[in-house]
């Protein structure tokens, strides 16, 4: 293998050929070094990420100038408390007990209920409504409250500490109802399954 | 002047060389399995091999034994030829087996679970100390190097050489102070933003210092090599390597923004990113138009091919750091896939093509015979250049797919993707096409692999080691250089001030650990000082010794490797992470003051966990941890039946508790006295709770009913905070 030998070094460093870029007088292992002067691009770029940085650090830091994260979170929390409060009232002025009556009867919306059903909460419910984690949706037993309405309630508000999370925030009012209509369809039919909780509420009202 | 002769030490070349190719197809394989187990969760073998166990392997595999021994052959070859001496013998086989028996503790121990849960610093102590001693032995085998040198002044890589060496040591040293807690168990120092900032103090210049600067010194030295061409600009070298070693220093906070790390830690992190652009390009200006006139060849040449993707990958990496760590864009980015796209963008293209470039360009010198098949080196070029662009353009895409979901909003308030779920499982066909390009890539190595064992069967039957013709020591030839130099000065004008520093290693060495230290103290100084930095929560209490155990089971099982514990001070992450249609406070730093280590991970495969206390009932956890699909459809998390039968080690918990109360977390008389007691009653209570929601019996010793305390009182104590003022 061939391997360069030591080249005696000289001062000057540099030397000046008339046919191209400036080149170093010393060898490393065969390896030379031209002297090119920097790209004036690559300069300039960089002073400017430096003044750039510089600006930053002062308009945020030092003068205080801009909005902080927080300020920025706040306005936008503000904002989005007001837009919550509008859905709210307008969910709540769709809903009675009336109307979850009459939608548990109108087939086409329990079987999207159905659908919403499947995805969302057979994780705990399973498929058929009997129960393993959240209680048996499928027997006369009720947790919180007997109505209809109640039902609708603990859906789109959840149950604090339990894997019933609020599913008004996860769902649309459309997806809320009808998966209302679809668990009500199934009181009554006993599938065997999770052990009955909550209190013994027989059929629903009128 | 008499004339001196010395060989050159190859034969340490060739089994670092060895061990890059072996380690480094083991590891990307590692790497390739985890792919797939976000595609295809059944892939996770529990508990060994799943991914959390299994990520830190595959990283740690290829930054430290891949990227490791790549560095080390290149090293070795490079500087006894620049420094015309040999590396001493007794150093240099320290160094090997003792890097080879690291790597193989590291495979032994990260499956079985025992880690510091820091980002590649997961190794626990025992091992950390066998690291800070082979690199001190590579330090001193460099060292002698320098100071037996036969050529006056160092050569650019050597700078760079000499930054990774130092800066290395002290990076590692410091991030992985810990208490031990038993053999194989340990709490860092640091706690929550702190300990943090240090992580990615040490993160980022891992980076910077173990995948760049190394690298960059074999760019110096193979490239023009290969090329056969002088390298460009010898003052573009000078500036870029000082602005580069000092810059990048700064630059970890970046990977904390919008964190519960100061304001102005981040600020720094992100403008001195900025500013860190040009010193990097000026490296890849540097190898890019070394090429000038010489670009024929790269046409030819399978190894100058490799050189140039490299450098291009190196130039779009640095750009797009820079452009990752500019606050609204990291807004996006942080936690998704774009990070993924963006490490190995550097990792794929800079450093294993600069490696197989450096291989190929050696094995013929190496072996001593003509390389078996340059056709082959080329398909290995192309097959894993495909595999590279798909790898970085699937991850960018997923990335910005789900940082997008993440942060829509319909007009009504509502999140468009409430479910976290939604925006994992559109994620998957991304995950296939990634999975693919790291196959592409893993095939080109192998065919590289198989190349390499051609080459090395036609090998002569004894390696010749010529003898070289060399000056004299510079060390024992300084009284006549001191001579020399005074008749220099007196007939020459003066070396220029850096070409000095270039003749004198100490100095130089000096100069770089100032400009590394002083960096450093600016940032880490404060952090540590300054008490305004993490304002206190006075509900804030220290975990229970129950819920402790739990949380070593979380680090034991790498759930940080998927989970973050960090809201953001954004709308969309702090009404994901509410409870009851009521927003989530965003994390505070006196949140985190007892977690030694912190927990707030950089990557959301899954969803955010700092919340997490209360959201969901005890039982939705366990038959979640048993198994994930059950509760979540087309989850892809892991599961842990495991935890269902092991047995929580009450008798350890005394020691964990200590170690913790060494770090001066205000434990009370009855738990330092006896911690078992309060675990059993908690354990006790909790099973209880389980049965009455129509679960098990009998899981009041069981593993998962501590790792159940443990995600059960994640932002509790905040929530009690806010309760207390309103």
């Amino acid at each position: 293998m061939s391997v360069t030998h030591a080249a005696p070094e000289s001062v000057p460093e540099r030397s000046e050929p008339a046919d191209g870029p400036p080149l170093m007088d010393h060898a490393y292992d065969g390896i030379r070094e031209y002297d090119n002067p920097l790209p004036g691009w690559w300069s300039l770029i960089f002073i400017v990420t430096i003044v750039f940085a510089v600006i930053y650090g002062v308009y945020f830091h030092v003068g205080h100038w801009a909005k902080t994260p927080d300020d920025k979170y706040q306005a936008q929390l503000a904002d989005w408390t007001e837009k919550k409060t509008i859905r709210d009232q307008a969910e709540a002025a769709r809903v009675d007990e009336a109307g979850l009556a009459r939608n548990a009867l109108d087939v086409k919306l329990v079987e999207h209920g159905a659908k919403v059903f499947a995805q969302k909460c057979v994780g705990c419910h399973k498929e058929d409504g009997r129960g393993e984690i959240g209680p048996n949706l499928t027997d006369r037993f009720q947790m919180h409250g007997a109505t209809r309405m109640d039902i609708y309630r603990t859906i789109r508000g959840g149950v604090p500490s339990t894997a019933m999370i609020a599913w008004g925030d996860q769902l649309a009012a459309d997806e809320l109802l009808d998966v209302a209509a679809f668990v009500i369809t199934l009181r009554g039919k006993n599938v065997p399954g999770k052990a009955p909780q909550g209190q013994a509420v027989g059929d629903f009202g009128p | 002047m008499s004339r001196e002769t010395v060989r050159y030490d190859d034969a340490i070349v060739r089994k670092f060389l060895t061990a890059t190719v072996v380690w480094g197809a083991i590891g990307m394989l590692v790497g390739l399995w985890c792919a797939l187990q976000l595609a295809v969760p059944d892939l996770n073998i529990g508990p060994y091999f799943t991914f959390g166990r299994l990520r830190p392997l595959h990283t740690n595999a290829v930054i430290f034994a891949f990227a490791g021994n790549g560095m080390f052959a290149a090293i070795y070859y490079s500087s006894q030829r620049l420094l015309k001496t040999r590396a001493l013998p007794t150093l240099s086989a320290i160094h090997f087996w003792g890097w080879q028996a690291i790597i193989a503790a590291a495979a032994i121990t990260l499956p079985l679970g025992f880690t510091q849960a820091k980002e590649y610093a997961e190794l626990e102590w025992p091992i950390d100390i066998a690291i800070a001693v082979v690199w001190v032995t590579f330090a001193v085998n460099f060292f002698a190097m320098l100071r037996n040198r036969r050529e006056k002044h160092m050569y650019v890589a050597l700078w760079f050489y000499i930054a990774t060496i130092v800066t290395v040591a002290v990076l590692h040293i410091f991030n992985n102070l810990a208490i031990p807690a038993g053999l194989f168990k340990s709490y860092s120092i640091f706690a929550g933003v702190q300990d943090a900032f240090m992580q990615w103090w040490y993160g980022h210049n891992a980076v910077a210092f173990f995948l760049t600067t190394p690298f960059l010194g074999l760019m110096y030295y193979f490239l023009p090599k290969a090329a056969e061409r002088p390298v460009f600009s010898y003052r573009l070298s000078i500036l870029h390597f000082w602005s580069l070693v000092f810059i990048y220093i700064w630059a970890g906070p970046h990977h904390l923004h919008y964190t519960a790390l100061p304001q102005w830690a981040s600020t720094l992190g992100m403008i001195f990113s900025v500013m860190l652009w040009m010193p990097s390009w000026g490296g890849m200006i540097n190898g890019l138009l070394t090429l000038r006139g010489a670009w024929h060849k790269v046409a030819e040449e399978p190894v100058l091919k490799f050189f140039v993707v490299a450098i291009t990958f190196y130039g779009m990496s640095t750009f797009e750091g820079p452009m990752l760590s500019v606050k609204s864009v990291n807004a996006l980015s942080h936690y998704t896939d774009w990070n993924i796209a963006h490490v190995h963008g550097g990792a794929l293209g800079w450093v294993g093509f600069m490696v197989f470039g450096m291989i190929y360009w050696l094995i013929p010198r190496l072996y001593q015979a003509p390389l078996y098949s340059k056709k082959l080196a080329s398909i290995h070029f192309w097959v894993a250049t495909i595999g590279i662009v798909l790898y970085v353009v699937s991850m960018w895409a997923a990335g910005i797919t789900q940082g997008l979901m993440w942060r829509a909003f319909d007009a009504t308030g509502r999140l468009q993707y409430p479910d976290f779920l939604d925006t994992v499982t559109r994620l998957i066909p991304m995950y296939w096409v990634r999975a693919l390009g790291g196959a592409l890539y893993i095939t080109g190595v192998l065919i590289g692999a198989y190349n390499i064992y051609k080459t090395w069967k036609a090998r002569p039957a004894t390696y010749e080691e010529p003898e070289i013709e060399v000056p004299p020591m510079i060390r024992e030839a300084k009284a006549a250089v001191k001579q020399e130099r005074v008749l220099e000065r007196q007939a020459q004008p003066r070396e220029h001030i850096h070409r000095r520093w270039e003749g004198m290693p100490m100095v130089f060495t000096v100069l770089t650990v100032v400009a590394v230290i002083t960096a450093s103290a600016f940032e880490i100084i404060p952090t540590f000082l300054i008490g305004d930095n993490v304002p206190k929560i006075a509900s804030v209490k220290p975990y229970t010794p129950l819920e402790l155990y739990g949380r070593d089971i979380y680090i034991k099982e790498g759930c940080y490797n998927c989970h973050s514990q960090m809201v953001r001070p954004f709308l969309d992450e702090t009404v994901r992470y509410g409870q009851g249609g009521v927003p989530a406070e965003y994390s505070k730093p006196g949140e985190f003051i007892y977690d030694h280590p912190f927990q707030w991970g950089s990557k959301r495969t899954g969803p955010d966990l700092a919340r997490e206390g209360g959201r969901r009932d005890e039982l939705w956890h366990l038959r979640h941890m048993e198994e994930p699909r059950g509760t979540s459809p087309g989850s892809v998390m892991p599961a842990y039946p495991h935890l269902l039968e092991d047995r929580i080690p009450f008798d350890s918990l005394q020691s964990r508790v200590d170690a913790m109360a060494m770090l001066g977390v205000p434990y009370g008389k009855a738990i330092l006295e006896d911690a078992t007691v309060s675990a059993k009653q908690q354990a006790g209570e909790l099973s209880a709770k389980l049965v009455t929601q129509g679960g098990p019996q009998g899981m009041e010793d069981r593993d998962i009913i501590a790792l159940i305390a443990y995600l059960q009182r994640l932002g509790v104590d905040i929530r009690q905070a806010k309760g207390g003022t309103q």
